[in-house]
């Protein structure tokens, strides 16, 4: 039950990236007796599920980010010599459609988050701190 | 917090970006092999190498071997230079193994200058000589969990067994790179407890994990190696390297495992505009 909200997007996710959510956010499920410990919170269903939620979120988030920066930083780092990486058929370089792809795709995630209240701070907390949040703010 | 809101946000999200997220799906493992090779170039420019890229004939791109499959002098390399020193950094290149004829493909070789043929011949392209193989490096795009460092360590005894030995004198001279293990997620507890086992056996390897941080670390400090120090230090060396923080800064929790030789380090709660990339749960 506790990836009730997970499952609700979850499917529209490429398999992969989908099972590396899904999986993320099993694990967190199964540490929640101890996140809830550590926190001192009385986990509730409704508690479990939205801190799996902000599990899975974390991880696209996560997926999203650590991609674009690699490209970022891989094309800062051969620097002027060359004019892009070229991967199969593909070439990436800052200004090419792939790396733009990425941009929007981190820089839209990022503002659905703050639209809905769900800073990138926030998701970066430790999971007690995160819980003790979401009970907080239900009180 | 309205999950039911913020699970339509995202589903919503996830349909308009469907092909950039189906080409991430695609494309994930590539991207991080990138980012390792660049990431051992890094490390030569830190230690004082001049490097140079080395593109087959008429290409103006950096070209990746992703594969077992072609032939080295249609890819692209990288010549590092420190004085007389000179080597050679190569994509997924086949070599042989330490013990036997056996065939292995490492993601980033670092080779003897000359080894590795730039121009083809009729004949096929033959694996490195084993004692060509300076040292390499592995990238994996998951958590470092106690399997995937016995696979890494199966590798380095096949491949490059002398870095195993308990030779207290053996070291690895001209700043070169030990054997390192690449990975974008952080290290589970169990494997911090095998990381410190393989200290007291003295095995000379490296294991960068959370690399995608390093990596952006050492993007804004020149001569910083993504492979050496905690991420603190690297952060720290980037910012003074810029005067501020640049804004690929996080914020780390020194949960330095110092190994000798092992780097164990942990990040957590970065402030700003990135995130380590894969599970990390912090306790």
């Amino acid at each position: 039950m506790s990836l009730h909200y997970v499952n609700a997007f979850a499917p529209e996710l490429p398999y992969t990236l989908r099972e590396q959510v899904l999986d993320y956010a099993r694990s967190v499920e199964a540490a929640s007796r101890d996140i809830s410990k550590e926190a001192e919170i009385e986990l509730t269903d409704e508690l479990l599920d939205q801190l799996v939620l902000v599990a899975a979120v974390r991880k696209l988030h996560a997926i999203c980010s650590s991609s674009y920066w690699l490209l970022y930083n891989s094309t800062k780092l051969l620097g002027d010599e060359v004019n892009g990486v070229r991967v199969g058929g593909t070439t990436f370089s800052r200004g090419s459609a792939h790396f733009d792809q990425l941009a929007t795709l981190l820089g839209d995630l990022e503002a659905v988050l703050r639209d809905q209240g769900l800073s990138i701070e926030m998701l970066r907390q430790p999971y007690p701190e995160i819980l003790s949040f979401l009970a907080n703010e239900r009180s | 917090m309205n999950a039911v809101s913020i699970s339509d946000a995202i589903r919503l999200f996830a349909r308009q970006h469907r092909t950039a997220l189906d080409f991430l799906n695609a494309r994930q493992t590539q991207l991080l092999e990138i980012g390792a090779m660049v990431g051992v170039v890094q490390h030569y420019r830190a230690y004082g190498y001049n490097t140079s890229i080395q593109n087959p004939a008429g290409a103006h791109e950096f070209r990746v071997k992703l594969s077992t499959r072609g032939h080295p002098a249609d890819y692209s390399h990288v010549v590092c230079e420190r004085g007389t020193t000179v080597c050679e950094l190569h994509s997924n290149l086949s070599v042989l193994g330490g013990h036997d004829s056996g065939i292995f493909c490492v993601d980033v070789a670092i080779v003897n200058s000359g080894a590795v043929p730039t121009t083809k011949s009729k004949k096929p392209s033959q694996p490195l000589q084993n004692c060509d193989l300076i040292s390499f490096a592995e990238a994996k795009k998951l958590v470092i969990y106690p399997m995937l460092l016995a696979q890494f360590l199966g590798i380095v005894h096949e491949v490059t067994p002398k870095f195993l030995r308990r030779d207290k004198k053996y070291r690895l001279g001209n700043d070169h790179l030990h054997p390192a293990l690449i990975a974008l997620g952080s290290l589970t507890p169990n494997a911090r407890d095998i990381l410190r086992s393989f200290k007291r056996r003295r095995y000379k390897i490296t294991i960068a994990e959370l690399f995608d941080i390093r990596l952006s670390a050492s993007a804004s400090g020149r001569n910083l190696s993504p492979f050496v120090g905690t991420i603190s230090e690297l952060l720290q060396g980037s910012a003074a390297a810029e005067g501020t923080p640049d804004d690929d800064s996080f914020a780390v929790t020194d949960d330095v495992d110092e190994v000798s030789g092992i780097v164990t380090t942990e990040a957590a709660a970065p402030l700003l505009e990135r995130e380590s990339s894969d599970a990390e749960i912090p306790f």
